[in-house]
């Protein structure tokens, strides 16, 4: 942790509520582009980025110090999107069934197999409404683990820390995701 | 050096590696293996550059909406969140005030036994009857003293004597002086 936030985070335990304010402008970017990218709605992610500082400052007491300040609220934040999107959908069973499918052998998990491949993948407009459609359809711990990749650049040790899972099954679900949004790039005709 | 892939093309386990490679997540042996490979294979190529492809465009995506959000402000919000409402913002500048809630019983008890004492004797006045042996008088004319008195057995209280007061003038003595 930046000396200037480890006085931020001590100033802000004592009681500084000037102090969290400050720690809010320095983290709220990141935390908002995160949460936006989980749950997919503006409003629902701005109250979420609210909730997430609200339990951060009630439980800043619980806050290890030497551990980062940034890490330490994605896993809250990361927690809270998960849960409201819990919530408000279910998510079909057998979308999670087909995430293992790539484990067990069968299917070629990345359609990379030895057959010509004439498809070719989308560009520009067409290909980030094609992903955005892709992600909306995942689960939220899926959503979750690629965005802490794509966005924060998390180590899958990292990545595992915040969602609470094993390594390995940061692995299986970043690699499902990143073969789904593949898919979702190819042209079809 | 390990066989990658056979000419099967990627298998699961490969694909697996390769997105771990380009994650920085090999170790430096395997890291070696597989970084000589990508160097003769096409195909590998290939499918690392959709990896970074659908990278980029998640980024875009996410860069793109976290932008329409930048301008809504989260610390004053916060910050209204956390604060108490206005009638306890300032409990130092009158502590009394936190000492009623505790002592809110001590005043209340009192307070209600004070209520029922006073319905209580008010009810027993009322209904206590007359002393043995007084006489409720309207009113007495006499010329002589009246003794208000209490008899019990043959003991006689008196309590007041009304001193006898001289009648007031009649209409015809009024006007013949
Ligand atoms: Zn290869």
């Amino acid at each position: 942790m930046a000396p200037e936030e480890r006085d931020l985070v001590r100033a802000a335990r004592s009681g500084d509520d000037d102090a969290f304010g400050r720690l809010v402008e320095k983290t709220q970017s990141r935390l908002v582009r995160l949460i936006r990218g989980i749950v997919r709605d503006d409003d629902e992610a701005m109250d979420l980025v609210q909730e997430t500082y609200i339990k951060a400052h009630r439980s800043l007491d619980t806050f290890r110090e030497g551990s980062a300040f940034g890490t330490w609220l994605h896993r809250i934040g990361v927690n809270a999107a998960i849960d409201h999107l819990r919530k408000r959908s279910a998510f079909s069973p057998a979308s999670l069934e087909d995430a293992g499918s790539w484990e067990g052998g069968g299917e070629d998990p990345a359609g990379t197999s030895g057959r010509p491949t004439p498809d070719r993948l989308l560009e520009g407009e067409e290909a980030g409404k094609a992903i955005r459609r892709a992600l909306e359809s995942m689960p939220p711990e899926h959503k979750a683990t690629i965005l802490l990749r794509e966005l924060e650049g998390l180590s899958y040790d990292e990545i595992a820390e915040i969602t609470g899972a094993a390594v390995g099954t940061v692995m299986s679900r970043l690699f499902y995701v990143r073969r789904k949004l593949r898919d979702a790039l190819r042209e079809h005709r | 050096m390990t066989p990658a892939h056979g000419s099967a093309g990627i298998d699961e386990k490969w694909a697996v590696d390769l997105m771990a490679y380009r994650d920085g997540e090999l170790d430096s042996s395997r890291r070696n293996e597989v970084g000589h490979h990508i160097l003769e294979c096409d195909e590998c190529r290939s499918l690392l550059r959709d990896f970074g492809k659908v990278g980029n465009i998640v980024r875009e995506n996410a860069d793109e909406d976290a932008s329409r959000l930048a301008a809504r402000p989260v610390w004053p919000r916060v910050r209204r969140a956390l604060a108490p409402p206005a009638e306890e913002r300032k409990p130092e500048s009158r502590p009394w005030r936190t000492l009623v809630p505790a002592f809110r019983w001590a005043f209340a008890l009192p307070a209600i036994l004070l209520v029922f004492l006073g319905a209580i004797l008010y009810d027993s006045i009322r209904r206590a009857p007359a002393p043995e042996g007084a006489v409720i008088v309207g009113l007495v004319e006499s010329p002589d003293p009246v003794f208000l008195f209490q008899q019990r057995g043959s003991s006689v209280t008196v309590i007041w004597v009304f001193e006898p007061q001289p009648a007031p003038p009649t209409k015809e003595e009024a006007r013949s002086t």
